[in-house]
């Protein structure tokens, strides 16, 4: 397996804090790996120790790759074009433009002809000028924090392209640090799960699919009764939230037998159906034990 | 290098503040020379006898023209700020930490960054003198007359050895500026060190040392300084005196590039 960065128990200790806690990841050539993590957990903080931004207190980050990176805000200076910020870049990378700078500029959908100063760009503009920058020198690893942060659904649709364009055309490998978890979803191929400065978890997107549990979900008028018709039946992962919904987590579980089971009980069903667990719930379950079910 | 040094260039030329404050430099001058020419013409037209005014107003010559304007706080008020500002919009813009990862180690970003204020400083001083010149010989009757070719090579050095100073103060301001990494900071304490307050912190080292014994006494802390030589050299200054400045700024420039360098690859970048 070949891994394009390893973190070996990378620490980062502020005065008042531990923002990174013994982390160690592990990043496969040609991944998306997504960084998931509530605001605070120490995502930020991770990828500017990969980037080289800070130091880390112990631990080290192992890598032999060129890197481009995005870390919080872009960093563009605002008297200058979207082209002429790209090439400033190249100029200190001693690269020579020969009609790059232009390339990476349409590349990420901003119009290399614009005499427009990037301190009056968009949002959204500012996060593709960004890119375009992170993008100067050819890196084999990109690292985005919060890529489509404040960006219009459009916008989010069009950076997500661009990271599966560069990934499977470049073969760049990507390090997204996000907490819009869907959004994430439909773009990682693994996973770090980050709380409070530690790593809980790391795992593919196969394995991920293969937590996310299906469950049968329904409306009664009795939950009390349900419960206790179903566990008495032999249903021994049922699960009732606080907005009068039943889950019913057992492999296999048919929901026309429950519907059955209930309404012979004389239990009166409203709505049923089948469910999957998406990953916010997965990874609240995770780093809470907690899902606001019972 | 080559790269970040055409780089630094690149970003000090596109930046406006850099041609305002060139603008800002000679207008100052023209100012200053102006206010000069008028008290002298004051003098001149009243038959004042104010020994307080003759003293501080009265010029006489050209070299007095030059003393008083590179002896005053107005280019190197100039220079500070516009480097406080030059070494702190990376910082302030984000770019630095788009090219952290491509300049590596960090500390190869300071001698670029010297070389590109240093030369600034220069521009500032050789276009100031230029100026100097150009008003006063507008302004003052009898300019010419003073004019002697010794005079003239002394300018030359006068304005040349205060180009030293202040390139080598430009590179001590931006040194500060990459520590502090705040701007507010680095504006503050540089103007405060440039306006006086550097200058009282080194008569005071020199009474301590004195009263210590550790010193001649006619030794004086600011003459081996920058700041100290900015107010205290005079287009009449030595042979002797040029040297020890020559020597003086290259000592000042080396530490600090030192001392900044050494900072930038401990410190973060937030």
């Amino acid at each position: 397996m070949e891994y394009i960065l390893t973190t070996d128990r990378i620490t980062k200790r502020y005065k008042k804090c531990t923002a990174v806690n013994e982390v160690s990841i592990h990043i496969q050539k040609g991944d998306i790996y997504g960084i998931i993590g509530k605001n605070g957990a120490g995502k930020t903080t991770i990828l500017k120790l990969i980037s080289g931004l800070i130091y880390p207190t112990s631990g080290s980050v192992n890598m032999n790759c060129k890197v481009g990176a995005l870390i919080e805000s872009p960093g563009f200076y605002s008297n200058m074009t979207a082209v002429e910020n790209v090439r400033l870049k190249m100029t200190y990378s001693s690269i020579e433009d020969k009609g790059l700078a232009r390339e990476l500029i349409t590349l990420v959908g901003l119009d290399p002809d614009s005499g427009k100063k990037a301190g009056d760009f968009s949002l959204g503009m500012k996060q593709r000028l960004g890119i375009a920058m992170a993008l100067v020198g050819d890196p084999e690893l990109m690292v985005l924090d919060e890529p489509i942060n404040g960006l219009d659904p459009q916008g989010i649709v069009e950076i997500r392209d661009i990271i599966h364009k560069l990934n499977k055309e470049r073969g760049i490998t990507f390090i997204i640090a996000s907490h819009i978890l869907e959004e994430l979803s439909k773009t990682a191929t693994r996973y770090g799960i980050i709380n409070d400065g530690r790593l809980i978890l790391e795992l593919s997107n196969e394995e991920l699919n293969a937590r996310l549990s299906e469950h049968i979900i329904m409306q009664v008028d009795d939950m009390v009764k349900a419960y206790a018709v179903l566990t008495e039946k032999g249903y021994t992962s049922v699960k009732r939230d606080t907005a009068g919904h039943m889950y019913v987590f057992d492999k296999d579980a048919d929901s026309a037998d429950i519907v059955e089971i209930l309404v012979l009980a004389g239990v009166k069903v409203y709505s049923v159906h089948k469910n999957k667990e998406s990953l916010e719930e997965y990874y609240i379950s995770v780093t809470t034990g907690k899902g606001g079910i019972r | 290098m080559k790269g970040i040094i055409k780089g630094e260039f690149t970003r000090l030329v596109k930046n406006k503040l850099t041609w305002i404050f060139l603008i800002v430099s000679v207008a100052a001058v023209f100012i200053t020379t102006g206010t000069y020419a008028l008290m002298n013409l004051l003098m001149e037209t009243t038959g004042s006898a104010d020994a307080l005014m003759g003293d501080i107003f009265g010029i006489y010559d050209f070299k007095s023209l030059y003393n008083l304007t590179y002896n005053s706080d107005l280019i190197i008020l100039v220079i500070t700020v516009m480097t406080v500002l030059y070494a702190s919009q990376p910082y302030r813009s984000g770019f630095i930490k788009t090219i952290t990862n491509v300049v590596t180690p960090k500390y190869k970003l300071i001698i670029p960054e010297y070389i590109c204020v240093f030369t600034y400083a220069v521009l500032v001083s050789f276009v100031s003198g230029i100026a100097v010149f150009a008003f006063g010989s507008l302004m003052f009757k009898g300019f010419f007359a003073s004019l002697t070719l010794k005079g003239i090579l002394k300018i030359v050095a006068f304005v040349a050895a205060h180009s030293l100073l202040l390139g080598s103060f430009a590179c001590m301001t931006a040194g500060i500026t990459n520590v502090l990494k705040n701007t507010a900071l680095s504006l503050i304490s540089n103007l405060l060190y440039a306006c006086g307050f550097g200058t009282i912190i080194y008569q005071l080292i020199t009474l301590l040392l004195n009263k210590l014994d550790v010193v001649k006494e006619d030794f004086t802390l600011v003459e081996y300084t920058v700041i100290g030589n900015v107010y205290g050299m005079t287009v009449d200054s030595l042979a002797d005196d040029i040297i020890r400045v020559v020597i003086v700024c290259i000592i000042v420039v080396w530490s600090s590039a030192m001392f900044s360098s050494m900072m930038m690859e401990k410190q973060d970048i937030k």
